[in-house]
């Protein structure tokens, strides 16, 4: 799953004490009329320019062994809810350079550079270089090394995270960047070994990296330690005497060999479908907070939470197939031993099932559309659960352009079904030539204050991204 | 002998056109030399496309084209080299039948690969003025053959014009094409393809002819929509055959070494 939600989230009851739908829907409707006149106003200047063709190449051959990207972005996000301030204006500048050693082998580097002056998400306010891609890449007889920071992507869901747990992420702008953006590259070794009519991959990483988290006062922090806030929402929505928190250090695993982490996956094509089997045994990327003790303080109780990181064993299935113009995409996961809180106010170790079933479908040229539904569930009856036992989501995807894909809308809607909750996500890309693009996008949360989702109701926002490369 | 002397001459002028309505099979065998001209393993060409909108500002993608196996049969793999934006993305198609069988994009803005769905042949290729029919093998069978004129000259060179129809409307997204094929070359030169309304929909140049390790390239391919008033142009600027290319280059995995 792509946050820690099922031991931070309460039993929906009772009524939510938000603003209503129809308040909800038509705010953000009126959020959105102001996005597209913003964006046209934008893009006005990109219709008028020249027609300017290039002139047609001389025939050349590519001979230099080295390969090289340069992508200079700049995210600018306003808040729509009070208080009307910058969220961020976050320069990121990302460069990849590759060199071919051999017709094998090649090595591959990429930092980024990072800079935010506006400093409300809790990243460094000075400039700081975030090294993104140390790999060394090649081929021992069949088998394909990859040794090297780098990411691994699993999985077959899009913006929701079943299998895709190998790096852990960046929750400072929560999950609103791109995962390739927010995924912690981490030192690993990889090796894919063809196997009869499949690839097996199995990874090494030898030690434990945490997500990086924001903090109390961040745009997107959730309380002292990463979802405490919901956790203190969700007892003063049940009625429950008010209380301090507290937070201890949290507990993470030292730099040893036996924190390491392993994963493997088997893939392989049965006719049409494409599936495969994995298996992970690492670190969940955020910590569990588990209470330890109430103390009797003055004027009001305190909980005291002890954050520690926890081990995740996850086995999973993924499997893909077209049927005629349709796809179909599954993956399903297995948490084995996932601290989950109980009505006992404890934590215990229990099963959880993870899956998403997604359809892709193209009825027009001009229209893509993705549909997905996402169920997880605690191995444990609704009884012992202090949070609901199950979690249904929906979410659609659309996607279209104009003018030879120079003008790209997009929508992405995602809402809880038995959790009031969602997110929806309209965007508008313009590509003004092969090197310059800007889009404008907003992001808008709904629901319940003790939902993931909802908890970011008043962070609502408005996002201008300007983007060169080369 | 005065008859002779008159009508033979005339005669001569008609011979071409007499033959005609009886050279279906001819035609074929034109087309059928196109079709199996290139006889080679493997292929590798560096291209790229320019693709202009109405007002005639183009938008370039470079890529490099792989296909390894024969006409009917084959896999092949599209990768990106520029824009940027593009880059390293990777399309890899297992074709039968002189149709896109099984296909997955591997997009590194996401370092995933999808299965994605064949389309529709009468589709857009990449926002392009090739449809998916136009960019894939066309299958021999599919089309009936009539040489319709002869003598036709393209690029200095005379040619035959063939008359293509699809056997079956779902055959191909077109009623029927015109194809201009060098006498002396099996290339198509030049085609015509009208939609169903009959109308004409796109036309097709290729120029720049060249003979590679026996193979005939056109290195320009230029296609035009008149109905959208739109064009795309296809630069071959490298192209190279039978350099023993692995069947493990066509696979998912390889597909995700996007430096590829």
């Amino acid at each position: 799953m792509f946050f820690k939600s099922k031991g931070k989230r309460q039993r929906a009851k009772g009524k939510s004490g938000g603003r209503s739908l129809s308040n909800f829907w038509k705010e953000k409707c009126c959020h959105f009329c102001l996005l597209i006149f913003a964006f046209c106003l934008l893009i006005y200047p990109a219709f008028a320019q020249d027609a300017t063709p290039t002139p047609e190449p001389t025939p050349t051959a590519k001979t230099s062994n080295w390969d090289w990207t340069l992508t200079i972005r700049n995210r600018t996000g306003f808040r729509l809810n009070a208080p009307h301030q910058w969220q961020m204006s976050r320069t990121l500048v990302d460069g990849k350079a590759s060199y071919k050693i051999s017709d094998d082998w090649r090595v591959t580097l990429a930092a980024r550079a990072h800079y935010d002056p506006v400093n409300r998400l809790g990243s460094s306010p000075r400039l700081w270089i975030d090294p993104r891609e140390a790999v060394l890449s090649g081929k021992i007889k069949k088998v394909d090394l990859k040794l090297g920071l780098q990411q691994v992507v699993w999985g077959q869901a899009d913006g929701l995270r079943v299998l895709d747990v190998i790096n852990p992420l960046d929750y400072r702008e929560f999950i609103l960047e791109d995962f390739l953006d927010s995924r912690r590259p981490l030192w690993m070794a990889r090796a894919d070994v063809p196997i009869e009519k499949g690839s097996l991959q199995l990874l090494w990483i030898p030690y434990f990296a945490p997500g990086r988290l924001p903090v109390v006062g961040n745009e997107f922090g959730l309380g002292q330690s990463f979802g405490l806030g919901l956790v203190t929402e969700t007892a003063r929505q049940a009625g429950l005497p008010p209380f301090d928190v507290r937070a201890l250090p949290t507990i993470r695993p030292a730099y040893q060999l036996m924190h390491s982490q392993f994963g493997a996956r088997y893939s392989r094509s049965i006719g049409s479908w494409d599936w495969t089997a994995n298996y992970f045994y690492g670190w969940e990327d955020v910590p569990t907070n588990q209470l330890v003790e109430v103390r009797d303080t003055t004027p009001q109780p305190t909980a005291v939470f002890q954050p520690r990181y926890e081990r995740r064993k996850v086995f999973g299935v993924t499997g893909a197939n077209n049927f005629g113009p349709v796809v179909l995409r599954l993956e399903a996961g297995w948490n084995q031993d996932r601290a989950t809180a109980t009505r006992e106010a404890r934590l215990a170790r229990l099963g959880q099932f993870s899956g998403v079933a997604g359809l892709d479908y193209s009825p027009r040229e001009w229209l893509w559309l993705s549909g997905q539904y996402f169920l997880s569930f605690a191995a444990a009856p609704q009884t012992s659960l202090l949070f609901p036992r199950y979690s249904h989501l929906v979410s659609l995807y659309a996607r279209t352009n104009f003018f030879r894909d120079r003008l790209r809308p997009e929508l992405f809607v995602l809402t809880g079904l038995n959790e009031r909750q969602s997110l929806l996500r309209p965007k508008l890309t313009q590509v003004l030539n092969d090197h310059w693009t800007v889009s404008l996008g907003a992001d808008f949360f709904g629901g319940n204050q003790r939902n993931i989702f909802g908890a970011f109701r008043q962070n609502d926002r408005l996002l201008l991204e300007v983007k060169w490369s080369r | 002998m005065k008859f002779l002397k008159t009508f033979l001459p005339f005669a001569f002028c008609l011979l071409p056109f007499a033959f005609l309505p009886t050279r279906a099979q001819d035609a074929r065998k034109v087309i059928e030399a196109v079709y199996t001209q290139d006889v080679s393993k493997d292929t590798t060409w560096r291209a790229r496309m320019d693709v202009y909108d109405k007002q005639g500002k183009p938008r370039s993608k470079k890529f490099v084209f792989r296909k390894l196996g024969g006409l009917g049969n084959s896999r092949t793999l599209v990768r990106f080299v520029e824009p940027a934006e593009v880059k390293g993305v990777g399309l890899l198609s297992l074709n039968q039948g002189g149709a896109s069988d099984r296909q997955w994009l591997y997009t590194p803005a996401i370092q995933r690969t999808r299965r994605i769905a064949p389309q529709e042949r009468g589709r857009k290729f990449l926002a392009t003025d090739f449809t998916n029919e136009d960019m894939a093998e066309r299958v021999l069978d599919d089309f009936s053959y009539k040489i319709v004129g002869q003598g036709e000259m393209i690029e200095g060179r005379k040619t035959y014009k063939i008359e293509a129809r699809p056997v079956s409307p779902d055959k191909s997204q077109y009623s029927y094409l015109y194809l201009w094929v060098p006498v002396d070359v099996p290339y198509t030169v030049l085609a015509e393809m009208y939609d169903k309304a009959g109308q004409r929909a796109r036309i097709l140049k290729a120029s720049q002819l060249e003979k590679v390790s026996n193979v005939w390239v056109a290195k320009r391919i230029e296609i035009e929509t008149p109905g959208e008033g739109t064009r795309t142009v296809l630069l071959i600027e490298e192209v190279k055959f039978n350099t023993g290319l692995k069947e493990d280059l066509f696979t998912q995995q390889s597909l995700e070494k996007a430096d590829q």
